[in-house]
């Protein structure tokens, strides 16, 4: 049986909206519409309660206090107020200044921490940039290496968005406790599809977004540790003093009442969740994998998510395998930069080559993909591999045993 | 009969805004960036709302830049232009503004301090209403200083208009970049950036029946923004992180409907009913005043002073009888008994403990005032009698 087309294997760029996260949201739009700064009127008051439920359902999830969550507009928000927060909160000199302190990070995080990390660059800030084995993890050992005197804060994302491998973010943690070093962890992809508790990960800022975790887009959380260390933060919206002085400006209260729910959902169902997730993305690899050859599944194969899923296929051409499966909603690297064609910086920094790097999907399972789905997806692409490698003169010197990079070619 | 009257600081979403955005959760929720087709819904629905901002506010699509609200937009606009514009012209320091302007733009510019800014104060006469003349002085004084001037369309707490245009035209005659926090402005009157020499106007939906969570930052001259989120090249690399898609897609919604409103030019009847609410109001209580009553002040804005009597007091009687009014600006800092707008203006301290904000919607109905005339009378015969 044909499943309804298009198929979406896009959840890790974002997710569709639970129906029953929607309906918690819709009175929050029409009847409770109160600003739950009001605090004069019934109005005000309930939109107030309900954002404090949410609260508290978004730290279940996180196992914080609910005092440690600050709702942001989304995780680029909640990375720049973590980085450039913390790291202007705890410089070591004046803004203007240089020698204001060290950050670490990596050069496969998102670019909602690079971008930052590159800002305090030029504000006088020194950042390491790690870089990642062929497998994409970042150890603690790495970490270790990079660690000086003056370090003032380590970023490393719990998993990355386009792989799905896990760093040691625990043990980074550990490690940032013993030297006095702020952790922060971008956990967008991570939070609501592994259990999490912020107190035993030894994580102080932890990033996470209600549309990855079928909530609605516009709203996400920053975890700000309150008690040892109690982490401070210059704000970067201000006015108004919301979120404890963080993050001024007028809440959108349907948008925090929608992340609540999503984030109760995710605490009852990501165990079965996850589990189901890891047996469809076997049978899709698998099925990928064992019938056809030089295909690469990119990253560390144990420690990942599981539900994504990044592969390379040798020989044909990234633009035309993304036609070949128009029916398929995925990426070809992360969605931020997939309107232009550069390589992916993540498959680049394992040492993925631009070629292999541009004939890559990364395929993303969620809360509706049905096996069904996946049967189809894998025959539709595996269709369009033969088809475009039957067309390719390349791969014919390939199985010819010809080492094609080892060929000097012509210029012209 | 539940009256609402504390519009200035959040309204009901229309209707037809909660339907556009109950489809967009259900059918439109891809990233906008993403190329594939759930994506390119989820933009379409984006540009589309773009565009109804652009027409409502009268400025080039391209111009508009979304944010997660009023609060950001100007805190984009103020950090943003003077980053810009300080790097550029070290000289320009100063950001010239009201005494009364909202939090978002005092706040920011106090941050500014940290970049190397200086906040100075324009002169207002006794109704709060800029006085053009220190402005012209500060010009041409010392115009070569000012890296911003930043003063807003109308005022949360009591309506007050300020002649922006003006401001603005003067400001371009030094060569000064201008801002306008138009937040209570935008979808209330009517707004053609073209007509005018304003660079930055920052607005937000929830403030006329959009939904929390969507605002704008409208681009046009200067030297642009310098980003504050970073992360993605979304909004012409002027914001970064992907868009609030159900949100904007309201604000869009919201947009055409104030447009279609302001096209229908029911604002004199407006300011009426305002005129009338008020005449009866001043009448219920010995020494009462309406605060700026001698400036020009938006047709859906009533700050009214009882001398005597407590404002935080009477407004948690009001809303147990079914009446939702403020006090001064919805914020957090809770605490705040008396406002601060009201004292920068020189109302002193009795009248400014005493002062009700009770703020109108399109919808705002004579039945309603007529309820809540009644209700306020009652609460004031009582706390008179019982103090």
């Amino acid at each position: 049986m044909t499943p309804t087309l298009p198929i979406y294997m896009d959840n890790a760029s974002t997710t569709r909206t639970d129906p029953r996260v929607v309906e918690k949201m819709l009175p929050y739009f029409s009847e409770i519409y109160g600003n739950s700064a009001s605090r004069n009127h019934s109005f005000g008051w309930e939109s107030e309660g309900a954002v404090d439920v949410a609260r508290r359902q978004a730290a279940d999830l996180i196992g914080s206090g609910p005092k440690e969550i600050i709702w942001t507009s989304g995780a680029t928000e909640s990375n720049n107020l973590a980085i450039k927060g913390a790291a202007r909160m705890y410089a070591k000199a004046p803004s203007g200044n240089a020698g204001r302190g060290h950050v670490i990070t990596a050069i496969h995080e998102h670019k909602a921490v690079i971008d930052p990390c590159k800002r305090l660059e030029r504000e006088g800030f020194e950042v390491t940039w790690l870089e990642p084995g062929p497998d994409g993890i970042i150890t603690r050992a790495m970490v270790e290496d990079a660690m000086r005197e003056d370090t003032i804060l380590v970023s490393i994302m719990w998993a990355n968005n386009e792989l799905g491998t896990i760093n040691e973010v625990p043990a980074i943690g550990e490690l940032c406790h013993d030297r006095g070093a702020i952790m922060h962890t971008d956990a967008t992809q991570w939070v609501g599809k592994m259990p999490t508790n912020v107190d035993t990960d030894n994580i102080d800022l932890l990033s996470f977004s209600a549309h990855k975790i079928y909530g609605p887009n516009g709203v996400g959380a920053l975890y700000v540790r309150r008690r040892r260390p109690r982490v401070r933060l210059e704000a970067m919206l201000d006015g108004g003093g919301h979120e404890r002085g963080m993050r001024s400006g007028t809440l959108n209260v349907a948008g925090v009442v929608g992340m609540g729910a999503a984030c109760e959902l995710c605490s009852e169902e990501m165990d079965a969740e996850g589990q189901r997730l890891y047996a469809l993305r076997t049978q899709l690899e698998r099925s990928l994998v064992d019938s056809m050859d030089v295909v690469q599944i990119n990253g560390n194969i144990e420690l990942r998510l599981p539900h994504i899923t990044n592969i390379s296929f040798g020989f044909v051409e990234g633009e035309s395998l993304m036609m070949g499966i128009k029916d398929i909603a995925c990426s070809s690297g992360s969605a931020c930069t997939s309107a232009s064609l550069e390589p992916s910086y993540v498959l680049k920094a394992l040492g993925v080559g631009d070629e292999l790097a541009h004939s890559s999907l990364r395929l993303s399972l969620g809360r509706w993909t049905t096996a069904e789905e996946v049967d189809y997806a894998s025959e539709k692409i595996r269709a369009a591999v033969e088809h475009l490698r039957a067309m390719s003169p390349l791969y014919d010197l390939h199985n010819e045993g010809i080492d094609i990079s080892a060929i000097e070619w012509d210029a012209h | 009969m539940h009256v609402y009257l504390d519009n200035n600081a959040t309204t009901r979403p229309a209707t037809e805004v909660v339907s556009c955005m109950q489809e967009c959760l259900q059918r439109s929720w891809g990233n906008p960036s993403s190329v594939h087709r759930t994506g390119m819904d989820a933009r379409r629905r984006v540009e589309l709302a773009r565009s109804s901002v652009a027409q409502l506010v009268g400025c080039e699509t391209r111009e508009v830049v979304f944010t997660s609200g009023g609060t950001e937009a100007v805190n984009l606009a103020i950090r943003g232009a003077f980053r810009r514009i300080h790097r550029a012209e070290p000289g320009r320091r100063l950001l010239a503004s009201l005494a009364t302007e909202h939090p978002a733009v005092s706040d920011s510019i106090r941050g500014i301090s940290a970049l190397g800014g200086e906040s100075i104060s324009l002169g207002m006469d006794e109704h709060g209403v800029v006085d053009l003349r220190s402005l012209e002085e500060l010009l041409e004084r010392r115009g070569e200083e000012v890296a911003l001037c930043s003063v807003m369309w109308a005022n949360n707490e009591t309506g007050v208009i300020q002649p922006v245009e003006e401001i603005a035209r003067r400001c371009h005659e030094h060569g000064v970049v201008f801002h306008t926090d138009a937040v209570q402005w935008v979808g209330r009157e009517p707004t053609c950036l073209e007509d005018t020499a304003i660079d930055l106007l920052s607005c937000s939906a929830h403030k006329f029946h959009g939904p929390k969570g969507a605002g704008a930052l409208v681009v046009r001259g200067g030297p642009g923004v310098e980003p504050t989120l970073l992360g993605g090249p979304q909004e012409r690399e002027r914001r970064g992180g992907t868009e609030n898609v159900p949100a904007i897609a309201g604000f869009g919604v919201a947009c055409d409907l104030a447009r279609a409103w302001l096209a229908e030019d029911r604002r004199r009847e407006r300011l009426e009913l305002r005129d009338r609410f008020e005449s009866r109001l001043l009448a219920l209580h010995q020494g009462a005043s309406i605060n700026s009553a001698g400036a020009p002040r938006l047709w859906n804005t009533t700050s009214i002073a009882f001398p005597g009597l407590r404002a935080q007091m009477l407004l948690v009687i009001l809303s147990e009888h079914g009446v939702s009014a403020s006090g001064g600006a919805a914020c957090a800092s809770g605490s705040v008994e008396v406002s601060g707008v009201l004292r920068a203006m020189g109302i002193d301290e009795e009248r400014a403990a005493g002062s009700l904000r009770l703020s109108f919607s399109r919808e705002t109905t004579e039945s309603e005032l007529d309820e809540a005339l009644r209700v306020i009378d009652s609460v004031l015969a009582s706390s008179r009698g019982g103090a």
